[in-house]
């Protein structure tokens, strides 16, 4: 084979690939050392330095927003990744007879975010929604639940538990169903008790599905954006601001390009170190499987 | 059970065989259990779904009771405003437009691509596939300013091709990704007997490798289908009205105040039934897709 002829094969993936994501991305890279705004004449695009990162660095809204990211992540991630074990080590049972349930349960993680977006506000609605009424008479949340400082990002966290914990189990279960015999058969004539066969023995198993679960899951809670636009819009104030809804406030709102592609620049850095951890996650697991 | 066989089974024997049968009893026991546990989870669920999907059916003064309203006629009013006298029938096309075109236009030069990745020694495979992978998982909102003054210059804003070949961006990555972990699944062995039978490399790739990844390419179409459906900012801030998917259109239209539930309901219903069908078409791929391949489902 002609060593040239390699590149017809991804020649124009790869043309896609450097005009739609590699070119945009180096021209945001030059705007964020440039001042450029549709909203300030001033701001021409001139040359700047590292004014726009200056800017970010003192930004309290900033720090605001990746707050509120990991105020929602770190507790979402965790109780999902509990739910979705319990949830997972329940459907085994019944999955095996009925495979319908898989599509069935990952209903709420497939579907239209922004949908699931409108469930959560019609549901916690309390004049008519169907979870916010016996919240609202009970007396537990007096106020309207995504109105409230306290209550809205708890329940973006419920939302998006709603969402995503069948498809952490999923995960789990798949790994589940692939358990091999033998430990178990030995846990048993070693008179292991469940909880311990569970601990010593069904854990340590699934543990590269959890690690990839919850790694798609962190890398996921950056993109949040969808259903906290459908219910807060990052209200009230900023207290669910998220650090999308936060980029998205100063590039299409105010129209602050340079600042703007400063800001890109800082969560593409964050992205990508994470997406190591996937990466190497995702590929030391399939090269497992090759072996296997 | 060579207990068993004897005519009087010894003691111990009498004692294994009922332990088999209450370990056995147990065990149906707790698949029951399992089963209902199940049906319960699957009934939490659906039930937020369905009770929004009942409204896009009720009249305005029984989703705005105070006390839910458990039995009543449908009606199709909002369903007949929101689709025909508002026209918004146009925004479940431009979603079919867009989806189409952009899974399309990737399936197309995103599997060759694949295939190359899983058969030839690519200089920098590895670093490719990481770049693919971290574009894959950003936010949209990293590529999202950039694209739109790229796409403002080349006065495509507001045309069909600016959501198409923004929702490239994640359709490419994951086609290549996902459809290189199905053609690993091939042995190699294959291309090489259908080239000594005197296929070129492209013949052995069109006519001996691709039948078999058959399964696989429906899979990645229908997966990267649903992520282009459910996008919602690109879809937002690069189309006009008249090219507006109807994801992106559905949350301008819940107000702070005055919102019509019943139309909005109505049409998230419509916007959500092709996906749903989807999901059922899929369901065998369905671990593996959202796994980006990394669990065979």
């Amino acid at each position: 084979m002609k060593k040239g002829y390699i590149w017809w094969w991804v020649l124009p993936s790869a043309i896609l690939f450097l005009g739609i994501i590699l070119v945009p991305f180096i021209t945001a890279a030059t705007y964020s050392f440039r001042a450029l705004s549709f909203t300030d004449s001033t701001a021409q695009g001139q040359f700047v330095g590292l004014d726009n990162y200056r800017r970010l660095v003192f930004d309290k809204d900033f720090y605001n927003a990746f707050k509120v990211t990991f105020l929602y992540m770190i507790p979402a991630v965790a109780i999902q990744a509990i739910l979705g074990m319990i949830l997972g080590l329940v459907m085994s049972g019944a999955v095996r007879r009925a495979r319908i349930l898989v599509p069935i349960m990952l209903l709420p993680t497939l579907l239209t975010p922004v949908v699931i977006g409108l469930v959560g506000t019609l549901t916690l609605n309390p004049d008519f929604g169907v979870l916010g009424i016996p919240l609202n008479r009970s007396g537990l949340i007096k106020e309207a639940v995504l109105g409230s400082s306290t209550w809205a990002l708890p329940a973006i966290i419920l939302v998006d538990t709603y969402q995503w914990t069948p498809f952490v189990a999923v995960i789990l279960l798949s790994g589940l169903l692939a358990l091999p015999k033998e430990p178990y058969e030995a846990a048993q004539v070693d008179g292991a008790n469940p909880l311990q066969t569970f601990f010593r023995v069904t854990m340590p198993l699934l543990w590269p599905y959890l690690v990839v679960a919850m790694l798609i899951r962190v890398i996921d809670a950056f993109r949040i954006f969808d259903i906290i636009w459908v219910m807060t819009r990052g209200g009230p104030g900023t207290t669910t601001e998220a650090v999308g809804i936060y980029a998205y406030r100063h590039m299409f709102r105010y129209w602050d390009m340079g600042y703007g592609s400063a800001m890109i620049m800082v969560l593409f850095l964050f992205i990508s170190i994470m997406v190591e951890y996937l990466y190497k996650a995702l590929t030391t697991w399939q090269g497992a499987g090759e072996t296997a | 059970m060579s207990n068993t066989a004897n005519a009087l089974p010894s003691a111990s024997g009498v004692q294994a065989i009922a332990d088999k049968r209450a370990t056995m009893n147990t065990q149906r026991l707790l698949r029951w259990l399992s089963y209902l546990l199940t049906a319960l989870l699957v009934v939490i669920f659906l039930f937020p779904w369905l009770w929004v999907f009942t409204l896009g059916f009720k009249s305005r003064t029984e989703i705005l009771s105070p006390q839910i309203v458990w039995i009543w006629t449908p009606t199709l009013d909002n369903l007949k405003e929101v689709l025909l006298v508002k026209g918004y029938w146009r925004l479940i096309i431009n979603s079919l437009i867009v989806a189409v075109s952009a899974v399309g236009l990737c399936i197309i030069i995103g599997v060759p691509a694949a295939y190359a990745f899983s058969r030839f020694p690519i200089p920098g495979k590895e670093s490719w596939f990481y770049m693919i992978l971290t574009f894959r998982m950003a936010p949209a909102v990293i590529l999202a300013l950039p694209l739109y003054i790229i796409f403002g210059r080349l006065k495509l804003l507001g045309t069909y091709f600016s959501p198409i070949l923004a929702h490239t961006t994640f359709t490419l990555p994951f086609v290549i990704w996902l459809m290189r972990s199905f053609f690993e699944d091939i042995p190699k062995e294959i291309d090489a007997a259908a080239m000594t039978d005197g296929y070129t490399r492209f013949g052995a790739f069109y006519h001996a490798v691709l039948p078999l990844v058959k399964s696989g390419i429906v899979a990645v179409t229908l997966f990267s289908i649903i992520f282009s459906w459910n996008e919602f900012l690109y879809g937002l801030i690069l189309t006009s009205d008249a090219t507006r998917p109807v994801a992106s259109q559905i949350p301008s239209l819940v107000r702070p105040h005055g919102t019509l539930w019943g139309e909005v309901c109505a049409l998230a219903t419509v916007a959500s039934i092709p996906v749903a069908v989807l999901i059922f078409a899929l369901q065998r791929q369905l671990v593996r897709g959202l796994s980006f391949g990394a669990v065979k489902g």
